[in-house]
């Protein structure tokens, strides 16, 4: 089973990990490299199938973005109605992109903060495998009409058993993993890794359960549909993306983080707080008071966590901005960042009831959704891929240029989509707030609004193939061999290399 | 059902509880005492402290090496 | 704050006092409600759904209506929802006791369905409107579902379920357009969503203020 072939000198036990008195007694001499090697398989494998579901994911966004401007366009087909393109659309990039590139990031950066090589690789082959089965079935299932119309929840019931059973495999792994680390290694990345893994599965099979399997009736499903979708950005994503720019940002310009002491209030605000956040996604609806209060308190209480780990995104960089220039991954991940801090501060002013009575059923609300999801999450995502693949495959991204244009095409297509939706959902809000303007002056006011969209669309799914032909070139070994850039020690063993994909 | 909501009120207050005494102990063991250490765990004579770990393909980071902090 | 147990609890607490407070005693709270019977003609409100609207219910969630469309009234103190005559009083949660999924929704890119069978209830525009959206509404962007329905060669007598559809989409001499069972049910479904026309003890009607 195990696939840890490498021998550390003395495996620490459950014991030595727990006993509270216990220090760091040996040597730390295992070798990032060998640990890197053991992950190679799995990671590479969750990242690989990532990018396809990224690719499939921008594909059904355009698709659902141009039926928007011309809505006839792929209309007589039941598979692609917009009300079908849409949620496939969403649950393509949520889980089969985000969520996995994500797992794939954090087995990478758990395994090599515990300081351990890898045990039970076996494990993380099957999950990979199962969730991805279940992610098929999902995307499948939507078009095909079995779709819930529960948002972020549209997995009919076959597929998300399936994709349950997958990410649990790989919540026991990471368990395991940080149980036997090596004694005196934890890092606050650790914290927010392990804590996703712990929180997602009983979020997921929780919202599941008391929606599908054994359902509630229909009043009580908005609070746990909503308690459901913002925790899993706030419980699972974030922490992810957290966690990676924890690591990320001092890793690559080598210096420590600005405030150890405020990543820990932030975490365990985090922790606190985001839980109770997503009844605000229900404002005016047919809900207790107290229930959507509870969830507007905890929105503001978000700035406590917000602030902190901006403050120690910042001030981690402040003197190294020359580093932009010269690392892509850098790039990528303060991109990412500056729009955690952008996002978070305005999903907490879309918390406030004046602004939220606008706001709430507009692209607004879509046009923030991008913003968190892809300017933060995705764009650290890809930093992390630009800094572990050529670890793992021992070879140099093939193109300076293709980086370049990637990150170019990313960001401002993000920004740009952002703009118009924040735009056009403005408009759209105050119109439908005037009963003297008609329904339909507030659909025309988004019309242009919504080409932008699509444009900046095109522009974002030409970075992803951009971002994907570097992927398939740097796998095929084209360019050039790893050399200095990456500063890494050779791993020892010749028949690693050789075994190279 | 007025008890049901005591029970659970009670439930969420006994978890905060729990969580301020699991804090205070954890303050007594120590383990917030020089937390600081813990953010150069990802820091050793390898990838030591001012040391760039990342630059573009075919860049030579040494050449566009930054001012480091020197912590 | 490095050894796991004490992450663990604190992950368990943090969390479990959002679990208990969020899911809990909203099950408790909104979560049993049974209908308002009335004592002598024994009428319930709100009415449960007749099967073809049920199966109606599930081609709306198949087909993805809530993407643009809400079903629920804001009060006046939250929104234009009543000015807008989107329904005489603001939903409350009893009003969903029927549905086996919520629509409740989060966008407006179309109005509000939680009262359509009131505002529209014919069973003809609703067809027209699903077959030929820009022809009802000019402007609308919502999608044709003409996969909904079926072009017929006309042998004897015109079917009953055929409507009149409008230029420029009528079909040629000769031929009509017949609505599918899953048409018919989803049209069945939006008539009989009148969320908001029967009063509740919890929610009197309240007048719409301009």
């Amino acid at each position: 089973m195990s696939v840890a072939t490498v021998e550390s000198p003395a495996k620490p036990t459950l014991v030595d990990s727990l006993l509270p008195q216990h220090r760091e007694t040996i040597e730390d001499k295992v070798d990032r490299a060998e640990i890197d090697q053991t992950l190679r398989g799995p990671v590479l494998l969750y990242i690989g199938f990532a990018i396809f579901w990224l690719l499939l994911g921008s594909l059904l966004a355009l698709i659902a973005s141009v039926k928007l401007n011309v809505p006839g366009f792929l209309a007589d087909w039941s598979w692609l109605t917009f009300g079908r393109v849409r949620p496939a659309h969403l649950n393509a990039v949520a889980y089969g992109w985000g969520a996995q590139v994500g797992v794939g990031v954090a087995l990478w950066l758990m395994a090599r903060l515990c300081r351990v090589p890898v045990r039970h690789g076996g494990l993380l082959y099957a999950s990979a495998g199962i969730y991805n089965f279940g992610i098929l079935l999902g995307i499948v299932g939507i078009l095909a009409g079995h779709g819930t119309s529960v948002e972020w929840l549209e997995f009919p019931r076959y597929a998300a058993i399936v994709v349950f059973a997958g990410f649990a495999l790989v919540s026991i792994w990471m368990v395991i993993m940080f149980r036997f680390r090596k004694p005196g290694h934890v890092y606050v990345s650790q914290w927010y890794i392990l804590a996703a893994f712990f929180w997602f599965p009983w979020l997921y099979a929780t919202a599941n359960i008391v929606i599908f399997y054994l359902p509630v009736q229909a009043a009580v499903q908005g609070p746990v549909n909503w308690w459901y979708g913002h925790n899993a950005l706030g419980l699972f994503f974030t922490p992810i993306g957290i966690a990676s720019t924890y690591y990320l940002i001092p890793k690559v310009i080598g210096r420590p983080v600005y405030s150890y002491q405020l990543s820990i209030i932030g975490f365990w605000s985090l922790a606190f707080f985001y839980s109770w956040n997503g009844m605000h996604h229900l404002i005016g609806g047919p809900f207790p008071a107290w229930l959507i209060s509870a969830s507007v308190v905890a929105s503001f209480m978000m700035v406590i966590p917000v602030v902190t780990t901006a403050i120690n995104h910042h001030f981690t960089m402040v003197g190294h901005f020359g580093a932009l220039r010269w690392s892509p991954t850098l790039r990528f991940v303060v991109f990412g960042a500056v729009c955690y801090t952008i996002s978070s501060i305005q999903g907490t002013s879309m918390a406030i009831r004046w602004v939220n009575q606008v706001t709430h059923f507009t692209h607004y609300t879509i046009g923030h959704a991008h913003l968190g999801l892809y300017g933060f999450y995705t764009m650290v995502m890809f930093g992390a891929v630009y800094y572990i693949v050529p670890r793992l495959v021992d070879w140099e991204w093939p193109s300076a240029n293709l980086i370049r244009w990637h990150f170019w095409l990313s960001g401002i297509g993000v920004l740009f989509m952002f703009v118009s939706l924040s735009v056009a959902g403005l408009f759209q809000g105050l119109a439908l707030e005037d009963p003297k303007i008609s329904f339909i002056t507030s659909v025309n006011y988004t019309k242009a609004f919504l080409w932008m969209r699509s444009l900046s669309g095109i522009m974002m799914t030409a970075g992803h193939i951009i971002f994907a032909t570097s992927f398939a070139l740097i796998l095929r070994h084209a360019g050039a061999r790893r050399a200095r850039p990456t500063l890494l020690t050779q791993p020892d063993e010749p028949a690693v290399l050789a075994a190279a994909v | 059902m007025a008890y049901t909501y005591i029970f659970i009120a009670a439930a969420i207050l006994a978890a905060v509880v729990m969580a301020l005494i699991g804090f205070y102990y954890a303050a007594r063991q120590g383990q917030l005492r020089s937390v600081k250490d813990g953010s150069m765990v990802i820091f050793d004579a390898e990838e030591p402290v001012g040391l760039p770990t990342d630059a573009f393909p075919g860049a030579e980071p040494g050449s566009v090496r930054p001012r480091t902090s020197g912590r | 704050m490095n050894r796991m147990p004490l992450l663990m609890t604190g992950f368990f607490l943090t969390f479990l006092t959002a679990w208990l407070g969020l899911v809990a005693v909203p099950y408790f709270q909104i979560g049993r409600y049974q209908p308002e019977v009335d004592e002598i003609t024994k009428d319930q409100t709100p009415p449960p759904f007749s099967g073809q609207a049920d199966q109606g219910s599930a081609i709306y969630a198949a087909s993805g209506c809530i993407y643009c469309h809400s079903q629920q009234v804001r009060p006046t103190e939250a929104g234009a929802d009543l000015a807008r005559g989107w329904g005489a009083r603001r939903t409350v949660a009893r009003d969903y006791m029927r549905d086996r999924v919520a629509f409740f929704g989060t966008s407006r890119t179309g109005p509000d369905l939680s009262n359509i069978g009131a505002r529209q209830p014919s069973v003809e525009w609703h067809y027209q409107h699903l077959y030929q959206p820009q022809v009802v509404a000019p402007g609308s962007i919502m999608p044709p579902y003409r996969f909904l329905f079926e072009k017929r060669k006309i042998s004897g007598a015109p079917s009953s379920d055929a409507f009149k559809v409008l230029p420029p989409d009528a079909p040629e001499e000769g031929y009509e357009i017949v609505p599918s069972n899953e048409a018919k049910a989803l049209v069945q479904y939006l008539i009989a969503l009148k969320r908001s026309t029967y009063p509740l003890p919890e929610s009197p009607d309240e007048p719409a203020t301009p």
